[in-house]
């Protein structure tokens, strides 16, 4: 287990010992022995093998044509051998325990079997040293479940793993010793038996938080701000989704992967159309089928991948931060800057985002601080609901806590605030009211005393349901 | 947290390239002023000034398509299409028969580049293959309306254009564009949407900027642009030619890059472009002067872009 804060030197480590990146001085010993790694090739070579945060498949090909690239078995005419490459596959995924349909096209699978895919190519050039990075960030928590066992049959195997991870529950599920870095440097390594959460984040941010979560200062009130009613999509992806969120209250959902919790989050903020079903903003109608129309009635979307969806990444902090709010900054047809630098360097402040200065290049910052500056733009609008679409995804612990801390404040501002989050605690610890998803519909709406992980998944999985779903009248 | 005060720390940031180019630009002028001793005479900057006017125009309007991410090869074209429409509407007669050809030639750009536009923002279409085809369509045109060189122009606007302000019309007029265009990509808010667009084109959809309507602008006001050139042309080669914008595509592309703006978008700025387009200007007049056939002018050029994209290639890396 390697574990820190984002910009600890997690990930510079990794690239070390996957020969990207080259060590100026230290030694790498490998079952005893000193090897010299400064090449990715030299890295295979020692037996080493990573599975990168992003995923390295090539969606055009199939699963089996994929785990084979560049290894494909050839026949005697130097094609590829489409017989013996599909008996590899079946025989590969049954000595890792990874089942899937060898013959697929990449692109047809969901987020977490690419990463099974991702994991099988690599297994199968046979490493001794298997490197995760961040592997669950995309997954939901059975997939989870899944890669563990997984991780644990190659344990059996007498592999050595390396996993990083910011989700402290999983450092306790699957590993068995820790090392903590910051700031580029060793903070202790310790077996895990023994070890509690809080420990854990006393070592990662060397003070100790008052827990994972915030304490909620505010209870909602009766009075609503947010209201769907029906809402259902052309795609199907979308079925009779009715939901209220009430003044004060962070309302969350949740659901396994796939079962349009997403798409929720996207149709309300105009980037998807929908079908049917009416939306109210504090009693005004409402309706988007474009980003720009869903912004200005005072709709925010901190979308789930923010190097795809939310940053212009060459482009600086200012520049990301100023975007969405530059028609409240102009003189007479130009942009006043002064104003526009105070309130970027004011946005930096609130938020405490970490940059060198405010014309860098986003792409230079952390998860967390590019995050950040997301959340900025957005803020900017001063919008009347806000929509956090896994808004803590590959961000560290304690720009977790400061995210959390802004989501209560919005909700107390009046703001009403939907997240959408695969992590079950993260669900549990901060919404008032989690709505379940399964196949595109309301599975339940279930209360803070009804949260626990065992009811949430069984909503989730489509088990247990409620026929009237909690805070629905209509 | 960020420290403030450290402005000179953010022009560097932000200005390194611009800064170089023009560095770049001032050893070029000096080499060439040691084989030629009137290199800096007034009548010879005048005269670079004239021969850069119509390329300058034309690279400053691909840079703002450069900065959405997209690309315009029919430029060119449309600097012939203007020319040529130009002249035919051309009343010698009348003392102001040129206004009719000149809101013509105007009107004519926004007519090919709001069709650009339309086609690759509505059809999500790539800009490269729309423009290419484009561009065909256009010098077709071009031809149809004047198959050989040739017609006559009016005679007072071509005085205007060429020696009007005792010859400092040409400087006055790339002057205030250049500011114009600058102001538009750095200072306005429809430039930061140009630059988010070619920055990442979701994020700027779900950040509620208008995506079609900024590219339809960027390829209207770049056919613009190439109408000012083809205008421009019409005074100074005293008649139209439906070929005359061949070169300009390729070389406001080669100009835009020297001067720092990314084929890739959201970066650059066009007063690098305005470097980009004096060094190639000033290139390919000290070949002529050498007396080097054109074929060589073709083979440097491509060779300059090349140059050119692998520099920005290297700065990206870093």
């Amino acid at each position: 287990m390697l574990a820190g804060e984002n910009g600890a030197g997690k990930s510079t480590i990794l690239k070390i010992l996957a020969g990207i990146y080259h060590a100026d001085a230290g030694d790498i010993n490998i079952r005893g022995e000193k090897r010299k790694i400064t090449s990715p090739e030299q890295s295979q070579h020692a037996g080493v093998a990573m599975v990168f945060q992003e995923l390295t498949l090539i969606d055009e090909l199939t699963v089996e044509e994929n785990i084979f690239l560049h290894t494909e078995p050839r026949n005697r005419f130097g094609l590829v051998d489409r017989k013996v490459l599909r008996q590899n596959t079946l025989a590969a995924m049954d000595r890792f325990g990874i089942h899937l349909d060898p013959g697929i096209l990449v692109s047809r699978l969901p987020v977490a079997l690419k990463q099974m895919t991702e994991i099988l190519k690599v297994l199968v050039r046979e490493p001794e040293i298997i490197i995760l990075d961040e592997p669950t960030s995309a997954l939901a928590s059975q997939e989870v479940q899944r890669l563990f066992t997984i991780i644990e049959n190659l344990t059996s195997l007498g592999k050595s793993i390396v996993f990083i991870s910011h989700r402290l529950e999983e450092v306790f599920a699957i590993g068995h010793r820790v090392t903590v870095l910051k700031d580029g440097k060793n903070v202790d390594t310790q077996p895990l038996q023994g070890l509690d959460e809080g420990g854990l984040i006393r070592m990662m941010i060397g003070r100790s938080l008052e827990g994972t979560y915030p304490a909620k200062t505010l209870t909602p009130n009766t009075e609503t701000v947010f209201t769907v009613r029906g809402l259902t999509s052309s795609d199907g992806r979308l079925n009779n989704i009715s939901f209220d969120v009430k003044r004060g209250e962070v309302f969350g959902i949740a659901g396994l992967q796939g079962h349009g919790q997403s798409d929720l989050l996207t149709t309300i903020a105009g980037l998807k159309a929908y079908n049917t079903g009416e939306m109210s903003i504090q009693g005004e109608p409402y309706h988007a089928s474009h980003a720009d129309e869903a912004i200005s009635k005072g709709v925010a979307l901190v979308p789930s991948d923010r190097k795809s969806q939310g940053l212009m990444l060459d482009l600086s902090v200012r520049h990301n931060a100023a975007i969405s709010s530059l028609s409240k900054r102009l003189k007479g047809i130009f942009i006043d800057l002064p104003a526009e630098k105070q309130f970027v360097q004011q946005t930096i402040d609130m938020l405490s985002i970490k940059a060198p200065n405010m014309d860098s290049p986003v792409h230079t910052l952390s998860g967390g601080n590019q995050q950040k500056v997301v959340l900025g733009k957005m803020l900017a609008l001063h919008p009347k609901v806000i929509l956090f679409d896994e808004p803590t995804r590959g961000i560290d612990v304690e720009s977790k806590l400061e995210f959390y801390q802004l989501m209560l404040q919005l909700a107390a501002d009046g703001v009403a605030v939907i997240m959408n989050s695969s992590d079950l605690m993260e669900v549990i610890g901060m919404c008032d009211r989690v709505l379940v998803m399964y196949e595109g519909r309301v599975s339940g709406i279930l209360t803070k005393d009804e949260m626990t992980e065992e009811t949430i998944m069984r909503f989730a999985m489509g088990v247990a349901s409620q026929d009237t779903p909690a805070g629905n009248a209509s | 947290m960020i420290k403030k005060n450290d402005n000179k720390m953010h022009f560097w940031q932000r200005n390194s390239h611009t800064v170089l180019i023009f560095a770049f630009l001032a050893v070029l002028m000096i080499i060439v002023s040691l084989f030629s001793d009137s290199f800096f005479t007034e009548r010879n900057l005048k005269n670079l000034v004239l021969s850069a006017f119509p390329l300058l125009m034309v690279a400053l309007g691909q840079t703002l398509v450069l900065l959405t991410g997209g690309i315009d090869l029919s430029l060119g074209a449309i600097v012939s299409l203007t020319n040529v429409s130009c002249v035919t509407l051309m009343n010698t007669e009348s003392s102001v028969g040129w206004i009719p050809a000149l809101a013509a030639a105007v009107l004519i750009g926004v007519l090919c580049g709001g069709l650009n536009g339309l086609i690759i923002s509505k059809g999500r279409l790539a800009p490269i293959i729309v423009t290419l085809a484009t561009t065909t369509i256009f010098e077709g045109i071009a031809l149809f309306v004047m198959s050989s060189p040739g017609g006559r122009v009016h005679s007072g606007f071509r005085q205007f254009f060429i020696r009007g302000i005792n010859g400092y019309f040409p400087l006055i007029v790339s002057i205030v564009v250049v500011l114009l265009v600058r102001m538009i990509s750095n200072q306005s808010a429809y430039g930061r949407h140009l630059r988010s667009l070619g920055g990442n084109e979701t994020a700027a959809y779900s950040t509620g900027i208008k995506v079609d309507r900024v590219k339809l602008i960027a390829y209207i006001l770049a056919a613009v642009l190439a109408a000012l050139a083809g205008i421009y042309l019409t005074a100074r080669m005293n008649s139209g030619d439906a070929t005359v914008g061949k070169n300009y595509s390729m070389n406001a592309i080669t100009s835009s890059v020297v001067g720092g703006t990314a084929m890739t978008g959201a970066i650059g700025d066009p007063l690098g472009t305005v470097a980009g387009v004096f060094i190639v200007t000033i290139i390919n007049n000290m070949l002529n002067l050498l007396g080097a056939s054109s074929f060589y002018q073709f083979i440097y050029q491509g060779g300059i872009l090349i140059a050119a994209l692998s520099l920005s290639a290297l700065r990206r890396q870093k």
